[in-house]
């Protein structure tokens, strides 16, 4: 047993069909098929798929294949249950709608050797494209370019939803000393991002690994998203409550809408300013009853309501870390070690004058210097041109046009 | 105060320049017979917008480019955008990263004198690993391929008349994984290649498309073309969007058929010029924009690099702009009409109801009150007799799809050095 390099473990749950096409990719490997073994993790009961395992050990294509059975938990506890009973060294997560092209397993593999310390080695597993996607399909299919893209790009500032459990890999011993995934994310969702996290913390590095590719059948659907999204939302005020630093982060956080953000970013900024708001506007709700404004009434009460409950939310988050930054010769080579998943604030100066204090929200998807260099200029345009000796035209900076990508080009 | 009245009577041509303000500039004097000129600003070679300035004493000097940019916010803002950008990031912000082996493709019907200048001004500016090929479309005798055969490019002949049947050809032959197109009427900058590339590096990128400014203003027509209608500019900021940030139907804001790249791949695999499309066919325009609409639809992004600079050649003549002015609105709304009842879109008949509104009612109403920086009544009403017939021949070329479905074959003669 001590030969083997590695142990692929797949949860799967009532989709032998996709199961098979994975197998299928992983009896195609470069790598010896005598030198790593697949684990199964049902999740739930599945004749149909209990009935492909067993033909597929009778036809031995695969010489180390086992399964496990649970009573349907969730992927986290499905994964657990495989690296539990994995014997080698590495530990492999694929899903089981990621089918490997045959290097998968060798470029792994060579990840963790090349690297001198343990390292997590992400695989690369774009998503397949129909010729008739239906929107909600080329919404997911450009969420999954993105994010691999970004997690790719040299300079980019490793974050907790980097890991991404569909095709990762790690060393046993890593995953056991860190604990595994957390259990009580039971259902869906978070789980891996929360993994990510605990590794981050623990100074393990992440590298990226093209050649370790996998096609991706994304076959959720709207409905099956959203009540996936329901569960994610579920499980971020889980994340919230075991890492509050990371609760500004959180997509539950990330409103889209101009006012919300406005005031997301006065309530973490200056938490006092809704202590002296709240109460004036409590007290004139009787007077605006007595004036006969229902809807006013209404619309206020509620805001204050949800105010208040973002209150206590943001309360648990601890302040913001604290970095000078000095750009008097431009942003150094080494900026300061910000994290791509909490809040920083950067207290900015140049020539020993301070320019202001600049609020660094996660998440950060972009490398770490040109977002920077586009936060700076958006949010302290005047004093960066004073200190540059620049002109600046106007008295009072306005948002220029918003980058994303346009430092690649 | 801009030189334009509603009539052409006392017209001088405008000198078209370029100034880097980072460079050494000791000033430009008058040529005979210019009182004004159009001035690109650049900054290290970044363009940042340009000014139409008088010759004061005969010269344009550093100090009054300076003056008259001061009192443009948008551009004074994003030169200062690039300066503080470079000296927070210092200097390799554009790191010469490996682009794309890449095929820049020149669609010509009988113009080898145009030609031969966009050839030399591209194979100034070529990298080593792009080829040029230029697409004789509908030749009626030996001139353009006798230019091409100056230069280190490919030539083929595509039969079959319109600019979109030489486009189709043109993405077949190309060896590259991104093909570029430009016209056979311009002049592209020597960074051209390189920067109408960069964007495929971007995520999702199906499409770039690039800044044209005018080659000269030498006549009425191309001064009205330019400052009154809006030549084919589509400003100074770079942009990133997909379908999430602009409705496809509007891709024509992004970019033009002059100065555009797309993955070699999508082309065929989205039939991005159908070749009932753009000149040489009914629809006269637009071929372009469709091809932008596909890409945007199927959820790719499209980029627009302002640093991707060609200069165009308007026409001179004043018929000929009256022409092109209405090829361009029965294209235009033919398009959007096809994107509506063939594709289903009902983003487009809101696109249409907006251009109308904020373009042509509002141009229409300038022109009647004979306003600074209209057009002339008549080029007005060439655009509004365009967009009435759009429905006819949006119709037609519908009919002619069923019958023709473009599986006619063109015959191709690889040749060239």
């Amino acid at each position: 047993v001590s030969a083997l390099a590695c142990s692929v473990v797949i949860p799967s749950h009532e989709r032998p069909a996709a199961l098979e096409r994975v197998l299928d990719g992983l009896s195609r490997q470069t790598l010896a098929t005598d030198r790593f073994e697949v684990i199964v993790a049902l999740d739930g009961e599945n004749r149909a798929s209990l009935e492909m395992l067993d033909s597929w050990r009778r036809s031995g294509r695969l010489t180390h294949l086992r399964w496990i059975q649970q009573p349907r938990r969730g992927q986290s506890v499905a994964r657990t249950r495989g690296a539990e009973v994995a014997s080698a060294p590495v530990l492999v997560f694929l899903d089981d709608d990621v089918v490997p092209t045959p290097h998968l397993l060798e470029a792994h593999l060579r990840g963790h050797a090349d690297a001198e310390e343990a390292v997590i080695v992400l695989g690369d597993y774009p998503m397949v494209r129909g010729a008739a996607d239906s929107l909600y399909q080329v919404s997911a299919w450009a969420w999954w370019e993105d994010m691999l893209f970004a997690r790719a790009q040299s300079g980019h500032l490793s974050s907790c939803r980097d890991f991404c459990a569909g095709n990762v890999s790690l060393r046993r011993a890593v995953f056991l000393a860190v604990g595994g995934f957390d259990l009580d994310f039971s259902e869906y969702g978070g789980e891996d991002y929360e993994l990510g996290y605990r590794l981050l913390q623990a100074g393990v590095r992440f590298v990226t690994e093209p050649a370790a590719l996998a096609a991706h059948h994304h076959t959720t659907t709207p409905a099956g998203a959203l009540q996936n999204s329901r569960k994610e939302g579920h499980n971020d005020v889980r994340m919230g409550r075991k890492h509050p630093e990371l609760l500004p982060g959180l997509r539950l956080m990330r409103r889209q809408r101009v006012r919300d953000r406005a005031i997301l970013r006065v309530l973490f900024g200056v938490p006092f300013a809704f202590d002296l708001l709240v109460p004036p506007l409590r007290r004139s709700l009787p007077a605006i009853e007595r004036l006969g404004l229902r809807s006013i009434w209404l619309k206020v009460f509620d805001a204050l309501g949800s105010w208040t409950a973002l209150q206590e939310l943001v309360g648990a988050a601890p302040p913001p870390v604290r970095h000078r930054l000095d750009v008097t010769d431009g942003l150094p080579a080494r900026p300061p070690p910000l994290s791509a998943d909490v809040a920083a604030e950067l207290e900015v100066c140049a020539h020993g004058q301070p320019l202001g204090t600049v609020v660094v929200d996660p998440p950060i998807e972009r490398p770490l210097r040109p977002h920077l260099a586009d936060l700076l200029i958006e949010r302290l345009e005047g004093p960066l041109a004073r200190a540059f000796g620049e002109e600046s035209g106007r008295a009072t900076a306005r948002p220029g046009p918003a980058r994303s990508y346009q430092d690649l080009f | 105060v801009s030189a334009i009245r509603p009539d052409g009577e006392h017209f001088q041509p405008v000198k078209v320049l370029e100034v880097d303000l980072a460079r050494a500039f000791e000033g430009s004097p008058a040529p005979a017979g210019y009182s004004r000129a159009l001035v690109l600003v650049r900054w290290n070679g970044s363009p940042v917008g340009t000014l139409e300035l008088p010759y004061a004493d005969g010269r344009i000097t550093r100090q009054q480019v300076i003056r008259a940019l001061e009192s443009e916010e948008q551009m004074s803002q994003r030169l200062l955008h690039m300066k503080l950008r470079a000296r927070l990031l210092g200097g390799a912000i554009n790191a010469e990263d490996p682009l794309p082996p890449a095929t820049v493709a020149i669609c010509t019907r009988d113009r080898p004198h145009d030609l031969r200048r966009c050839l030399e001004s591209l194979v100034a500016a070529r990298p080593s690993n792009c080829e040029i090929l230029v697409i004789d479309n509908d030749a009626p005798d030996d001139a353009t391929r006798r230019v091409a055969a100056e230069f280190d490019v490919r030539y083929a002949r595509e039969p079959r008349r319109g600019l979109n049947a030489a486009r189709r050809l043109a993405a077949r032959l190309a060896c590259g994984e991104v093909v570029a197109f430009t016209d056979d009427d311009v002049v592209v900058d020597d960074g051209w290649i390189r920067a109408i590339l960069r964007p495929f590096r971007v995520p999702r990128v199906g499409a770039a498309a690039g800044l044209t400014l005018p080659l000269e203003l030498e006549t009425w027509a191309q001064y009205l073309f330019e400052r009154a209608y809006g030549g084919h500019g589509r400003g100074f900021d770079s942009l990133v969007v997909d379908h999430t940030a602009i409705a496809p139907c509007a891709a024509g804001r992004i970019g033009n058929g002059a100065n555009m790249a797309f993955r070699r791949d999508l082309v065929d695999e989205l039939d991005a010029f159908g070749p009932d499309l753009d000149v040489g066919t009914r629809t006269l325009s637009g071929g372009d924009t469709y091809a932008l609409y596909r890409v945007l639809a199927s959820g790719y992004r499209v980029a627009y690099n302002p640093g991707a600079l060609v200069w165009h050649r308007h026409r001179r003549d004043y018929d000929g702009l009256r022409r092109a002015l209405h090829g361009y609105n029965v294209g235009g709304f033919s398009f959007l009409l096809r994107c509506w009842l063939s594709h289903g879109d009902w983003q487009a008949p809101r696109v249409a109801a907006s251009w109308l509104l904020h373009h042509h009612a509002r141009q229409l109403a300038m022109s009647i009150l004979r306003r600074p920086r209209s057009l002339p009544l008549d080029l007005m009403l060439a655009q509004l007799r365009g967009v009435l017939v759009s429905p006819m021949v949006y119709a037609r070329s519908r009919s002619r799809a069923t019958d023709d479905p473009g599986s006619h074959s063109p015959e191709t003669a690889d040749g060239g050095a």
